[in-house]
């Protein structure tokens, strides 16, 4: 081996013992940034289980999307006294299949329970206990341009079995009524069938929305349109009806008129636990029952028990 | 030596260039990988979903008088004086009654059903069908295979929810297995219609139960019902109707005519009128004390059978020594009563079920054990303990028509049994 050669070996070689530091230093800021990226995943997944811990004793509420604000705003209150309480909506139904299943404590719910339902609960070996935690009045609205300010029971049973299928036909002016409804798994939707249809069926091109929302954006939107929505939701954007169902009162819905019964369509809002749950679900139902938590049922826009 | 300078070279800058690459590559937004994930979860969730598994366990222990007939051990459930003791008054057995597990797989408008009776006595199939929902109107229902005979309440009534240890007696001697081979055809009336709640079963069925078929003939039934719920109520009315043959595989054919067993020449194999009729109803209301339940079924009709046995077929009917060549007009059913005991899990169950096998005898005209009426009054509790697990206990008071024609039948047999079953349902 030539001087010339030894020199080029050596100067190589350090050359590779500098490659290798370079990528031994790049393999451990790798190294560093997955460390980094491991680090946050578990940060991430502390603080989760950390938010988390809180509710894994908690009482958890499901059901109603009616009933929702008002347990979402009594639950607030409740957990600023140490309570822990989660809700969440989805409707009447599932909140109830849920307590059947034993996946909920409390099934918030706009309708009673059915008979298929109570049948459902014995079976499953559970007993549930009904509380009505407050009122709520169904309003009838329609656009604000309809002159239509007042219907009769017997006149919305037309127009909501397609019997009637014009203004006109109601004082109104020439232009097709559109019909709008809540979805079947809707407490809403089952109180005023059985309320105000007398139990017959919605007609088959009855428009469903998935929420009370979105009745009220179609209504304000399509002229001949009418639906109905809790008493809560009644904005300027939409017209409520004065509704009689003695052919004679007509009674605007507010707070006053559902709390001194004239206003005729008027349904309990509900709170379903199964029995041997009740030590458990008292405190926070007791709450709910209380001045301080009957005042938020007044304040959501409800009708309060006192 | 060149050549291997210039691989080091490029080795080691390929090396430094995906090395920056690596550093340089964006780090994914945590929430997008965990998104990723449940995504994927998601789809396998939803295949998942298509699969179902369930079923259930009867544990029970039996304690019967040495006429009792227990549905589980060894010799039929019957007393053994050489085990059970030679003046023994009762005898006992323990076994799992039932032990099924039932897998389904719902694809589109399809699934395929397949159930498995495992118990102490072996494995046995209950279910192997295909269900085929119409899509549009949800109306129309196809069924094809073994499943449950579409007659009546109580066949169709799962022994997992049944408040009483068996089916009535009626049920038990002419749906043996509860199910057939056949198909069947489901209407029911659309929801929010003013025909909610109507609902017809029909099919045809090879008539053996869940043996193979012997002569491709295929019965009629039919169950045409009606359900309502009301708030605090429910009802539901029924009727039935089988309408099939049964092959004969003797020369001879016997009826009774006059109170006695005549006997008249016909061809071997020609096929006897098997026709039942049914009629049920079920009555539910909630009181304070609970949910009250009375379900009752009636049901009559004429049966060809075997000379020593009233049942319906369970295997091949072309066998001379056992031809069902006995033509027995019957009746029987089944009443139950049913109280919730206040805000408890439990149940009160009072059964009363009757089979006369033979309406055309009477008394000393019976000659044949086969031909003995039978009525049982049954009282018993349940113990809904959670969703899963079920206990119940039940004893029936059994009696049987007297007559001096059958040995020991001159007076009631000392045939009474309890039950004790623990349940667990998945």
């Amino acid at each position: 081996m030539t001087k010339r050669t030894l020199v080029r070996l050596l100067i190589n070689k350090n050359k590779i013992v500098e490659t290798r530091f370079i990528a031994s230093q790049r393999e451990k800021t790798n190294k560093k940034n997955n460390t980094m990226k491991n680090l946050r995943k578990i940060t991430l997944a502390l603080a989760l289980t950390l938010v988390a811990i809180p509710f894994v004793n908690a009482q958890k509420i499901k059901g109603s999307d009616t009933v929702l604000p008002l347990s979402q705003r009594e639950a607030e209150a409740y957990g600023k006294k140490g309570g822990k309480v989660s809700v969440t909506g989805g409707g009447s139904g599932v909140g109830i299949a849920a307590l059947i299943d034993g996946s909920t404590d409390i099934a918030q719910a706009s309708r009673k329970m059915k008979f298929s339902e109570k049948g459902k609960m014995q079976q499953s070996g559970r007993q549930a206990k009904e509380v009505v935690i407050a009122y709520d009045a169904l309003a009838v609205v329609v656009n604000s341009g309809n002159k239509v300010s007042q219907l009769t029971r017997e006149q919305l049973e037309g127009i909501f079995t397609g019997k009637i299928t014009n203004w006109k036909q109601v004082g109104g002016d020439d232009m097709k009524i559109v019909v709008y409804s809540r979805e079947t798994s809707s407490g809403t939707y089952e109180f005023f069938k059985e309320h105000v249809l007398k139990n017959k069926n919605y007609m088959s091109s009855v428009l469903s929305m998935p929420a009370t929302g979105a009745i009220i954006q179609s209504v304000k939107q399509t002229k001949g349109a009418i639906g109905y929505v809790g008493l809560a939701y009644i904005n300027k954007e939409v017209k409520a009806l004065k509704v009689s169902f003695d052919g004679r009162n007509f009674v605007a819905p507010s707070v006053a008129t559902a709390k001194n019964k004239t206003y005729p369509i008027v349904r309990p809002l509900l709170y379903y636990y199964e029995v041997k749950n009740a030590k458990k679900v008292k405190p926070y139902i007791d709450f709910v029952l209380s001045a301080e938590g009957q005042s938020i049922v007044d304040k959501v826009g409800y009708i309060s028990l006192r | 030596m060149r050549n291997t300078k210039l691989l080091l070279v490029g080795a080691l800058s390929f090396i430094a260039i995906t090395a920056n690459a690596q550093m340089e590559e964006p780090v994914k937004d945590t929430i997008t990988i965990l998104q990723e994930g449940i995504d994927g979860n998601s789809a396998k969730i939803k295949t998942l979903e298509k699969f179902k598994v369930s079923g259930y366990i009867q544990a029970q222990a039996e304690v019967g008088q040495v006429k009792a007939g227990a549905k589980t051990g060894a010799n039929s459930g019957s007393y053994n004086e050489s085990i059970d003791g030679k003046d023994a008054e009762s005898f006992t057995r323990y076994g799992i009654r039932r032990g099924r597990i039932k897998f389904q797989y719902t694809e589109k408008i399809a699934k395929g059903v397949f159930q498995l009776d495992i118990t102490d006595k072996g494995i046995g199939i209950k279910d192997a069908y295909i269900q085929i929902d119409e899509p549009l109107l949800k109306v129309f229902t196809l069924k094809a295979g073994i499943f449950d005979r579409c007659f009546g309440d109580e066949i169709s009534y799962s022994s997992s929810l049944r408040e009483s240890p068996e089916r009535s007696l009626i049920f038990q001697k002419l749906f043996p297995d509860e199910k057939d081979l056949g198909g069947q055809l489901t209407i029911a009336a659309p929801k929010n219609t003013m025909f909610e709640g109507l609902r017809l079963d029909a099919g045809l069925f090879s008539g053996n139960g869940i043996r193979t078929d012997d002569n491709g003939k295929l019965d009629f039934i039919g169950h045409l019902k009606y359900d309502k719920a009301l708030s605090n109520m429910a009802f539901g009315l029924g009727a039935s109707l089988y309408s099939g043959t049964t092959n004969n595989a003797d020369s001879n054919y016997y009826t009774v005519k006059d109170g006695v067993w005549t006997r008249e020449a016909v061809d071997k194999n020609q096929t006897n009128k098997r026709q039942y009729i049914g009629f049920d109803g079920q009555f539910t209301i909630e009181t304070p004390m609970g949910l009250t339940n009375i379900r009752g079924e009636y049901l009559f009709g004429e049966q060809p059978s075997t000379s020593g046995d009233f049942g319906s077929p369970k295997a091949n009917t072309y066998v001379a020594s056992s031809a069902f060549s006995y033509k027995r007009n019957f009746s029987g059913g089944h009443i139950y009563f049913l109280q919730d005991i206040y805000m408890t899990p439990l149940t009160l169950v009072l059964k009363y079920t009757y089979l006369d096998p033979n309406t055309d005898l009477k008394g000393d005209e019976i000659k044949n054990k086969a031909d003995v009426a039978m009525t049982s009054f049954g009282i018993g509790g349940l113990w809904r303990i959670n969703s899963s697990l079920r206990l119940m206990g039940f004893y029936e008071i059994n009696s049987n028509e007297k007559t001096t024609g059958v040995s020991g039948y001159n007076e009631d047999l000392k045939d009474n049994l309890f039950t004790l079953r623990l349940q667990y349902k998945f």
